[in-house]
């Protein structure tokens, strides 16, 4: 396999758009790397994606300019299906493209090959390899709906390798993944690499970028504004790229005379510390009061969906007001469950939640709502109004507010989430990331005394994530509680000042980033991985009290 | 485990085995034929290694709606010069309960004969079956879709629910539901039809649309006699359906 893509002035435009969605792109994708697509939302990065697999103009109907090659065949000329044998793509929300008629993660895997007619035996084998790279043979007869997120979405990359195309092309793959996916799929992607795949990742997940990409393009607007390898692109052009969170904290270690300044940093691997030997310590605000009230109190918590599967053992936690708190903790751990607990969509086996003093199981969850508003991680369960101004206006008006407050708190959310702009228009027609702050300030709308977030940057371009800080800066500043579902540790570490580890149905850790133990910063690698400047004192032994140890986790390291 | 005799059949020869015990069941004017059906219905599992799932599904599911029938029509049914049992101060009516057998074994033959089709055949096994005989593979899709969304769907309207609840929503008098529905159904509608756009591109990568011939790695096994029992049961039913419309039989 040596299979290049090229583009040639290549441009397009969606049927009925006034605008290109991609511009007179021009370039050379080198075979047997992973080349990474990178650019704010709506920047173009899925519609190359789909051009290169052949999805327009047959599929997305539009007006294609210049010329593109995929192993030396025309995606524009040719079908989806004639050009299965040279490249496949594989989207981010893996529940999507499970065919839905296969009964097992083995038969999905092989129902391409069984479409396009193969022999039987090549089938099984090429299944059973596929199976075993993404390593979840024993899974093979499960219901590819009864898999994970994780799973599913590992399934349906076995599904395209099974096609064995020499191009393979990912639209977003880390962002339904945890960190140690993550890890794993960037190990994958650069096995495929070397084994002679041409990898093609449209990715927001910048830090996964500067590790496993080998070259880097940057989209802006539909037109390519950088490109080169990451270390070139996140050092030359960091306005244009954003900022993976390893450069920043080498930019902030080597403002503070820690770390020798470099060009070719990518890795947080790389970092050689050089601390001066009269280094101080640095001043970090205190991002909530000292000693927070309580307003939520988590006693004894017991859950179980059946008797026989526990959830919850025993779950002992408080939330003060103004506290900003990661919770964290593997798939399964018990967050989500716990989570459901907050405002009483659960209630305990045993145990109780209190909120004010009041045992929150005896309300129904909706009037829970004023004291905990949630936003879970699939926001498509959540829209439904007209325009965006309606959709944020529901929960206000839900809870009884006169016509001017809930005016008031519209607009507010609108401001905070940075969404005025498309106030008026409907939240499916604007990009993804955004619509995921639409149902944010739906919630903070409610002006809940908890707002908790369920993953909320996965999928979330740099500037999106900004917007949500703000978003989350100002509930904090209200003296509100934010509580962070996130596999996003750098933005835990960055942004909470406290973290809670869920292990087993039970509070492992509960304690500030900045007085994690060194056995608490080692459960958590082993659990959930640690933040950048965490991992780094980790691995160099570095006592998180020490002078060094507090630069390090010095959540403005990541910002 | 090893599979027995009835599991082993064509599922179409398991299929019209069913339909043919069901029609007879309901079609034959005597009383007698309804009862021989439904033992010769509660008799088929004895052919399979399923037969104590297939027993105990059985019981479950019927022994309620036998319990249900005697009682209701041997207490309301009026049937003069059958005569009663009395039970105390309640009176059974003797032809209440002969109709109550009778409506019984026609729904045991009925849905004995579905159940051990079900149990012993896998929905993508049936729906290949029907596809080599020449069904669509748009049709074959769409049987497949409709039997494993059920279970998304269900997960996904309990999601709505709860991120509606979590924003305000409240579902308990009879006026907030009635509310509640714009809310609960406009993220499932949508969804849906999101849904369908990303599905539709995925079968794109799977090959769906291609025009070649596809890969059954199920080889499913049919024979002469099954296929001479398959028109032998469509002549049978055809035969008691011309009896019964013609008066022949009455």
């Amino acid at each position: 396999m040596n299979a290049s893509v090229t583009l040639e002035h290549l441009s397009f435009r969606y049927q009925r758009k006034t605008v290109d969605a991609l511009h007179d792109l021009t370039y050379h994708i080198t075979p047997q790397q992973i080349t990474a697509i990178i650019g704010p939302s709506g920047a173009g990065k899925s519609t190359l994606c789909a051009i290169i697999t052949g999805f327009m103009p047959q599929f997305f109907r539009g007006q294609v300019d210049g010329t593109i090659t995929v192993n030396n065949h025309s995606p524009i000329t040719s079908s989806v299906i004639a050009m299965l044998p040279h490249v496949t793509l594989v989207t981010s929300q893996a529940s999507s493209q499970i065919s839905g008629v296969c009964f097992t993660v083995a038969e999905e895997v092989g129902f391409a090959l069984q479409n396009l007619g193969l022999a039987p035996d090549i089938i099984r084998q090429r299944v059973t390899d596929a199976l075993h790279a993404m390593d979840i043979a024993h899974l093979a007869e499960r219901s590819p709906f009864a898999l994970s997120g994780g799973q599913q979405q590992r399934m349906v990359i076995a599904a395209a390798l099974a096609l064995q195309p020499p191009v393979l092309v990912f639209d977003e793959p880390t962002a339904q993944l945890d960190p140690p996916a993550v890890e794993a799929l960037g190990v994958t992607l650069k096995s495929l690499a070397t084994r002679g795949h041409t990898i093609i990742v449209a990715e927001h997940h910048l830090d996964w970028v500067a590790t496993f990409a080998d070259a880097v393009l940057v989209l802006d607007q539909g037109q390519l504004v950088a490109r080169g390898t990451p270390s070139h692109v996140f050092d030359m052009y960091p306005q244009k790229s954003g900022r993976p969170y390893g450069i920043r904290l080498h930019s902030y270690l080597m403002q503070q005379g820690i770390c020798a300044p470099t060009h070719t940093i990518q890795t947080i691997d790389q970092l050689v510390l050089t601390p001066p030997p009269d280094l101080q310590p640095p001043v970090v605000a205190h991002m909530a009061p000292a000693i927070a009230t309580p307003i939520l109190q988590i006693e004894n918590v017991h859950f179980a969906y059946t008797p026989d599967t526990p959830v919850l053992n025993g779950i002992n936690m408080h939330i003060g007001a103004g506290e900003r708190i990661a919770l964290l903790g593997r798939n399964g751990a018990g967050k989500s469950t716990l989570l459901r607990h907050l405002n009483g969509l659960l209630r305990p086996t045993t145990g109780i939640v209190r909120i004010h003093d009041h045992d929150i199981a005896r309300r129904a969850p909706g009037h829970n709502a004023k004291h905990v508003g949630i936003v879970f991680q699939d926001v498509r369960n959540q829209l439904f109004a007209a325009t965006i101004r309606d959709e944020i206006a529901f929960g206000p008006r839900t809870l009884g507010l006169s016509a001017n407050e809930v005016q008031r708190r519209v607009e507010h959310a609108l401001t905070t989430c940075g969404l005025t702009d498309v106030a008026d228009i409907h939240p499916y027609d604007i990009a993804p990331a955004r619509r995921r702050l639409v149902a944010t300030a739906a919630v903070m709308a409610l002006e809940s005394d908890i707002l908790a977030l369920d993953e909320p940057s996965a999928g979330l371009d740099e500037a999106s994530i900004q917007q949500l800080v703000h978003a989350i800066d100002d509930t904090t500043a209200r003296g509100r509680s934010v509580v962070l579902v996130s596999h996003d540790l750098n933005l835990c570490a960055a942004y909470t000042e406290r973290v809670v580890l869920i292990k087993a149905g039970r509070v492992a850790i509960d304690s500030t980033w900045q007085a994690l133990t060194r056995a608490e910063l080692q459960l958590l690698d082993d659990e959930v991985g640690l933040p950048m400047g965490h991992a780094v004192a980790l691995r160099h032994q570095i006592d998180t009290s020490t002078p060094l140890g507090r630069h390090l986790c010095n959540p403005m390291a990541l910002r | 485990m090893q599979a027995g005799w009835f599991d082993r059949l064509h599922p179409l020869t398991k299929l019209s085995w069913a339909i043919t015990v069901a029609i007879a069941a309901y079609i034959t004017p005597t009383p007698w034929g309804a009862w021989v059906m439904m033992g010769v219905a509660i008799a088929t599992p004895l052919t399979s290694a399923q037969r104590w799932p297939m027993y105990r599904t059985l019981f479950g599911l019927f022994v309620p709606i036998a319990l249900s029938l005697f009682i209701i029509q041997g207490l309301l049914f009026p049937t003069p010069g059958y005569g009663r049992i009395m039970l105390g101060s309640y009176s059974l009516e003797l032809g209440g309960l002969y109709v109550a057998s009778i409506s019984l074994a026609r729904i045991v033959a009925l849905g004995s004969g579905l159940l051990a089709v079900i149990l012993t055949t896998t929905p993508s096994v049936l729906a290949q079956a029907l596809a080599e005989r020449g069904m669509p593979r748009s049709i074959e899709y769409i049987l497949l879709m409709a039997l494993q969304i059920l279970p998304d769907m269900r997960q996904r309207t309990h999601a709505i629910l709860e991120a509606q609840q979590a924003r305000g929503l409240i579902i308990t008098a009879l006026p907030s539901r009635i509310k509640a529905l714009i809310p609960l159904i406009g993220p499932l509608v949508v969804g849906a039809l999101i849904d369908v756009e990303e599905r539709a591109m995925a079968l794109e990568q799977r090959a769906f649309a291609s025009t070649n011939p596809p890969t059954r790695l199920q080889q499913i096994v049919d024979s002469r006699a099954q296929h001479i029992g398959r028109t032998l049961m469509f002549l049978t039913i055809g035969g008691l359906i011309i009896a019964r419309v013609s008066g022949v039989w009455s």
